[in-house]
């Protein structure tokens, strides 16, 4: 019986050492662990900008013509709340807006198509978004204010790759959708340009990748689509109702099909 | 006890312990009775389902957005269904995976639904092709409508129509008629061949 | 000396409450080991006087003790259940049983509450042990034969209490309302379904409605903390009282049914009284098995966490928990009534009717080859059945889908999560080319590895004029864009096809790792 009382002490002591280690290291981690709870907040929002954020905002937050304005740049992150009369904090504002969305502009650029300038995002909007996501969105924008302000440098993106098409019957279609829609009538039969008209559009698909910086072709060319003032090339008229009503479907195939025009 | 009560017939008063007993086994006849009444109520509260309050009624946009016949079957993620244009019209393909309600992914380059957790895989047109489902995609009801709203084609169900019959004929026709799928109505696919 | 012990001193009346009527003379005699100071024995009355006692045996024979007989399995179970009891206690103080909250509440247990991830992985991993533990115990009791005769109906409350260590198991993991939760569950809830007769109405009880929501989670719930644990509670009761109370522990068969000398009889029936000498070593294996446990959940074991529920998305490589990995494993067979409902429940009820099936009345090993084969027969079955319902076994991807899925999978870290932040160089890398010589060990293995997959792929054809690429691009301030890139060319098709799979890593995503090992 002796043993089993000195093997029971030496187990207590065992865990005596165990917990005060456990506690010891507890300060630490908790630390770590809100750095990691950020971090994983602020991936989550990168992915979720991508898929919903990246078609009116840009890739990089840099604003998409008219149709979104930019979120990474130092107005934004040091102006804008002034700007709008908001009193509380940027993470809020953000989050606000995303949620609810924007019924009219508060800038004259960006009108939008006269429906609604900015969709809202909260499930309790009819949105797509939970509450967790929002605030994901609004960490990784917020994530933008050290290269917005130049405190730390990015390196140089990479020039991007000519995407690859992957659906003839979808570039078909939009070379079909391009004479229906009426786009021949000022970038001419197969896209060729008419004098003082409309810029011909042969190897469009190559050239749109140069055109603004960050800015990926496909983008460069929907937001041309939609909002013809965004980027206009010297000596071509402003472009009148170029985006002719087009839906979400008919705009990849057109511009699946200017991608591809040689 | 004693052996001599075995012997001896001692004449109870049988009325006496007859009803005293017959009256136990009413008492438990009841009870039992009783029980199985509050049981069936409490039954009644435990196996209720608050009403959804979720929408039922999906338009999907213009018929000219529906992917071509053929073609890949489009989502539709907040109804968690499948539109796709069948050989008998358009069809819309309920994504719950018939198997035990994965939901469903499309598989490009096998031109076919597959369900991630068991394996169980689907045509375009929801027909059963290959593993543990018991039967093809389920259907839900789909009406096509003009811009007024005058219904065009729809699905009958009970006279098994399981897509909407719709004739493209003119191209403005077709831009203006918008599809509506209702996920309140649904037909069960076929058993699985 | 006085026969009858009165408790006499003041230090003896006091002593008397706490230590259940034993006198203080009486206890400290107890751990000097010496014997009891009065007749009757009073160590024997402590077993009448305390509630706590009077369950326990007052002793038991010496070889029922020995540890190669019960290897303490039942005690170790019992433990295990314990701990569920009062971290899962502890927890609740922080969970929020509702689909907006619960997700949330388990972040903040893991990263924001002091020792609350310990708490976390304590309470998974001590369910985890309690089904191998319990399964165990189960195997133990069907190979020593201590099933039979008398002890027939204590190994039919045995059958129940798995089925509630199941069940409890199972309810607990929609709790997290994570992808794995929601989908397993929706997986487990549509086998009920399939019931013949009841299971449409069994399904609504489980869910509260059509499909899995905030009535399914609150019903889960109830289960879990309540219903369960109280069930649980009831039979563990039943069970154990037959057990230290009505039958005793089974002697070793050898022992029963062996032909021993007089002397190893006499030894082996020894009477040894639980107080001191069991009781004290139950307390070392509890210590000890406390020991283990918090060491495990502290330097080992991290309870998992997926991504947030998402009813409109079914992720791959959906799994059901690793012992229910045979039920799964048999639904890929065939029809779901009868492999998912049909067979698990034979299955069961099979178990329950062992001892009254077994008409062999020998308990030792050698004389029982049928019993045993069948056991043996079983659980190799249920392991081959479990490989069959891992993820990767019967269901196939599409060969690009599949690399993506392996290096960066939609659920779970994967070869390039794991990468540190700055072994990342941006830029793009092809894999057919040479590594630039400023490109870090680590992040070249993982080139090296998504190399071999692709090649696999080329060399078996499924991916005809495979090329393979990966773009790491700064997107901001600590966070970059890996992007995982394949195109090929089936023969014939005019355009080549290509898939993107992109992944966002910060700078922080593993810094606990680095906090723990700075």
């Amino acid at each position: 019986m002796s043993r089993t009382l000195i093997l029971g002490t030496l187990v207590t002591l065992a865990l005596i050492l165990l917990l005060s280690e456990v506690g010891r290291r507890e300060e630490t981690r908790l630390a770590a662990a809100t750095r990691l709870d950020q971090a994983r907040r602020i991936e989550q929002g990168a992915a979720l900008y991508a898929q919903n954020c990246r078609t009116c905002h840009g890739v990089n937050g840099e604003g998409l013509g008219a149709l979104g304005p930019p979120l990474h740049d130092a107005h934004f992150f040091t102006g804008r709340l002034q700007e709008v009369g908001w009193s509380g904090a940027l993470h809020d504002y953000v989050v606000a807006t995303i949620a609810a969305g924007r019924v009219t502009a508060t800038r004259p650029l960006y009108a939008g198509d006269g429906v609604v300038v900015m969709p809202p995002w909260a499930r309790a909007n009819g949105g797509p978004l939970r509450t967790d996501q929002i605030e994901a969105l609004a960490a990784f924008v917020l994530n933008w204010e050290a290269t917005a302000l130049g405190e730390v440098v990015l390196s140089p993106l990479p020039t991007p790759t000519p995407p690859v098409i992957n659906d003839s019957a979808q570039v078909a279609r939009g070379r079909q959708l391009f004479t229906e829609a009426g786009c021949t009538t000022c970038h001419g039969e197969d896209a060729a340009g008419v004098e003082a008209a409309g810029p011909s559009l042969l190897g469009i698909g190559a050239a749109a990748s140069d055109r603004v910086p960050g800015v990926a072709a496909a983008e460069y060319l929907r937001a041309s689509v939609l909002t013809p003032a965004a980027w206009v090339v010297a000596g071509y008229a402003q472009p009148g109702a170029c985006a002719a009503v087009v839906s979400d479907a008919q705009l990849a195939d057109l511009v699946a099909y200017l991608l591809t025009v040689q | 006890m004693l052996a001599s009560m075995n012997n001896t017939e001692i004449s109870t008063p049988l009325r006496g312990v007859a009803r005293r007993e017959l009256l136990a086994w009413m008492w438990l006849l009841a009870a039992t009775a009783t029980a199985a009444k509050a049981t069936h109520l409490t039954y009644g509260f435990v196996r209720a389902s608050r009403a959804a309050q979720q929408t039922t009624s999906f338009d999907v946009g213009a018929m000219a957005d529906l992917p071509a016949p053929g073609a890949a079957p489009r989502s539709v993620p907040e109804g968690r269904f499948w539109l796709a244009q069948t050989e008998e019209g358009v069809a819309a393909l309920d994504g719950v995976c018939t198997h035990l309600d994965c939901l469903l992914g499309w598989d490009e380059q096998a031109h076919a639904f597959a369900c991630p957790c068991h394996g169980s895989r689907f045509d375009a047109d929801g027909r059963y092709v290959a593993g543990p489902a018991p039967r093809d995609m389920d259907r839900f009801a789909v009406a096509v409508v003009a811009a007024e709203g005058e219904p065009v084609a729809s699905t009958d169900f009970a006279a098994g129509k399981l897509a909407a019959p719709v004739n493209l004929d003119s191209e403005d026709a077709a831009a203006n008629l918008h599809v509506v799928v209702d996920i309140s109505q649904e037909a069960l696919g076929a058993p699985a061949a | 000396m006085s026969g009858e012990t009165t408790s006499d001193d003041r230090a003896g009346r006091e002593a008397h409450g706490i230590f259940a009527g034993l006198s203080w003379r009486e206890v400290r005699a107890l751990l000097r080991g010496d014997p009891p100071t009065a007749r009757p024995n009073p160590r024997y009355r402590a077993h009448v006087n305390s509630f706590l006692l009077h369950i326990r045996p007052r002793y038991y024979p010496a070889a029922a003790t020995r540890l190669t007989h019960t290897w303490f399995l039942g005690l170790l179970a019992v433990f295990l259940f314990v701990v569920e009891l009062v971290t899962g206690v502890l927890l609740m103080i922080f969970y929020a049983p509702t689909p907006e909250q619960a997700y949330g509440s388990l972040l903040a247990i893991a990263y924001h509450i002091p020792f609350g991830a310990l708490l976390r992985d304590v309470h998974r991993l001590a369910a985890e042990a309690m089904v191998v533990v319990v399964v165990l115990h189960m195997a133990r009791v069907f190979v020593t034969g201590s099933y039979k005769g008398p002890r027939a109906f204590t190994w039919l409350t045995g059958v129940l209490l798995l089925l509630v260590t199941l069940l409890l198991s199972f309810s607990g993991y929609l709790l997290p309302w994570d992808q794995l939760a929601y989908w397993a569950v929706t997986i487990g809830t549509s086998m009920a379904q399939a019931a013949p007769l009841i299971g449409p109405e069994l399904n609504l009880l489980l869910r509260g409605a059509a499909e899995i929501g905030a009535d399914g989670l609150l019903r889960f719930y109830l289960l879990h903390v309540l219903l369960l644990p109280l069930a649980g509670i009831l039979l563990l009761a039943v069970h154990y009282y037959r057990v230290a109370r009505q039958h005793g522990i089974s002697l070793p068969a050898a022992v029963e049914e062996g032909n021993l000398t007089p002397a190893a009889r006499q030894a082996a029936t020894q009477k040894i009284d639980f107080l001191p000498t069991l009781f004290l070593r139950e307390l070392v294996v509890i210590s000890a098995a406390l020991l283990a446990l918090l060491a495990a959940a502290f330097y080992f074991f991290e309870a998992p966490l997926e991504q947030h529920a998402d009813p409109f998305h079914t992720p791959l490589n959906t799994q059901a928990p690793w012992f229910f990995l045979w039920v799964q494993g048999l639904l890929k067979l065939g029809d779901k009534t009868l492999m998912g409902v049909i067979v698990p429940v034979l299955v069961f009820l099979l178990l329950a009717a062992v001892p009254y099936l077994d008409r062999n009345p020998a308990r030792r090993w050698q004389r029982r080859p049928l019993a045993l084969t069948l056991g043996l027969t079983l659980m190799i079955g249920v392991g081959i059945l479990s490989y069959m319902g891992t993820a990767s076994y019967g269901i196939t991807l599409p060969p690009a889908v599949g690399i993506g899925e392996t290096l960066a999978p939609e659920e779970g870290e994967g070869a390039l999560r794991r990468l540190p932040y700055a072994a990342l160089t941006p830029g793009s890398h092809a894999l057919d080319q040479p590594f630039p010589p400023t490109t870090s060990p680590a992040l070249q293995s993982a080139l090296t590895t998504y190399a071999g997959l692709v090649e696999a792929a080329v060399t078996a054809g499924e991916l005809p004029q495979g090329q393979a690429f990966l773009d790491i691009v700064e997107r901001q301030a600590d966070l970059k864009a890996v992007t995982l890139r394949i195109q090929w060319q089936p023969p014939g098709a005019a355009t080549p096809l290509a898939y993107t799979r992109t992944i966002y890593l910060h700078r922080e995503r593993n810094a606990d790792a680095t906090a723990q090992n700075p």
